[in-house]
């Protein structure tokens, strides 16, 4: 019954295949246009189950679990969604609301003992060789990347969250203070003694 | 507020290098398989969750349309026909026990062009999409619906395609 993106001649534009914005895509598929809900949903799902299975550390299953929800929940809450933010901080919102949820039912994971070993501090040359990237280095940056990993497992919830947000998704401080319920003033205190705790514990890498 | 456990002399350059490229690192990681697999069951899932609807009275006793149907084919012919304006929202007044009363149709008009005939364009559209869903004639049918249309706001480009915020943003950008 409904004329859906993929075939609808949208009137206004010259040629018909002009990009729609996240937010026109969600004022569609708010009023019931499922083609747009899946043209949202391939632009902003990737994101939210990287976000998810971050903040619940590598655990896919539970990260799918929550970002379904999260995607339900939008589905339904659509018609209500009045567009006053973006729709990618409005989703997030949604998403960090079920993560928090499950992480409420799992136990703490127990630090790992290397990240709290004494940190070095001459790795300078080999940070500069890393970056010119190799195939013998690529085991090397493996081993980067696994110690950030760890070392944002360390972190306090709400600094996880809003270091994630900020550095590998691109939120402003104010789209984070909307995400997290809280003000940008708290999430830049929070970046900060994120970022101050993850540069400490990344001298270890060697 | 600082963590007491973490040592404060250590020279952060290097550690802070390190989270640079680590970070980098993460932000070019591939897309897991796994992604690529539960979206199709992700998105299968999301779009058979039912949304809150009403069941609606037609001039035939024997048929109802749900509310979420014709405010959807409602929006896609409106699309489809007003070229200046866009649908933001519709709003279905229902009493009596399914009987439809009112439409409201709030509109997002382009900056320029003319909100009367964008107007007089979606009560045309609008009348025509409830006589060929409820059919023609006294209540139930179409003639008994009031028919409203309200244009909120406008965007300078192309109001299919952007909402007003994405304009707003893109000039702070």
């Amino acid at each position: 019954m409904t004329r859906g993106t993929h075939d609808e001649q949208v009137p206004g534009t010259d040629d018909g295949t002009a990009r729609p914005s996240d937010n026109a895509l969600a004022r569609r598929a708010g009023l019931g246009d499922r083609a747009a809900f899946e043209d949202l949903f391939a632009r902003l799902f990737p994101a939210t189950l990287r976000y998810a299975t971050r903040l619940l550390d590598g655990d896919e299953r539970s990260a799918e679990d929550a970002v379904q929800d999260a995607w339900i929940t939008a589905w339904r809450a659509l018609p209500d969604f009045e567009g006053r933010s973006k729709v990618q901080t409005w989703l997030f919102t949604i998403v960090q609301r079920e993560v928090y949820r499950r992480r409420r039912r799992t136990r703490p994971l127990a630090v790992d003992d290397r990240i709290l070993e004494p940190l070095g501090r001459d790795d300078a040359d080999r940070l500069g060789a890393a970056r010119r990237v190799d195939p013998e280095q690529e085991a090397e940056l493996d081993d980067l990347w696994r110690t950030l990993n760890l070392a944002l497992g360390e972190l306090p919830w709400t600094q996880r969250a809003a270091w994630t947000l900020r550095e590998l998704e691109g939120f402003s401080y104010a789209e984070i203070a909307q995400v997290l319920d809280t003000t940008p003033t708290v999430v830049r205190g929070q970046l900060h003694r994120a970022r101050r705790s993850l540069a400490i514990r990344m001298e270890q890498w060697r | 507020m600082t963590n007491p456990d973490l040592p404060d002399d250590l020279d952060r350059s290097v550690g802070e290098r390190a989270l640079e490229l680590a970070r980098d690192q993460l932000r070019d990681q591939p897309q897991s398989p796994h992604a690529a697999e539960a979206a199709g069951r992700v998105l299968a899932r999301a779009l058979a969750a039912p949304r809150r609807a009403t069941t609606i009275e037609t001039s035939d006793p024997l048929l109802q349309v749900s509310s979420v149907a014709l405010v959807a084919l409602l929006r896609s012919t409106l699309a489809a026909e007003v070229a200046d304006a866009a649908v933001r929202r519709i709003r279905l007044d229902v009493r009596d026990r399914g009987r439809l009363h009112a439409v409201h149709v709030e509109l997002v008009a382009r900056y320029g062009t003319s909100v009367p005939r964008s107007a007089e364009a979606a009560h045309v559209v609008t009348r025509r999409v409830l006589a060929e869903t409820l059919g023609a004639g006294p209540a139930p049918g179409a003639d008994a619906v009031a028919h409203h249309v309200h244009v909120s706001d406008v965007t300078r480009g192309d109001p299919h395609l952007a909402e007003p915020l994405d304009e707003d943003q893109a000039g702070d950008a």
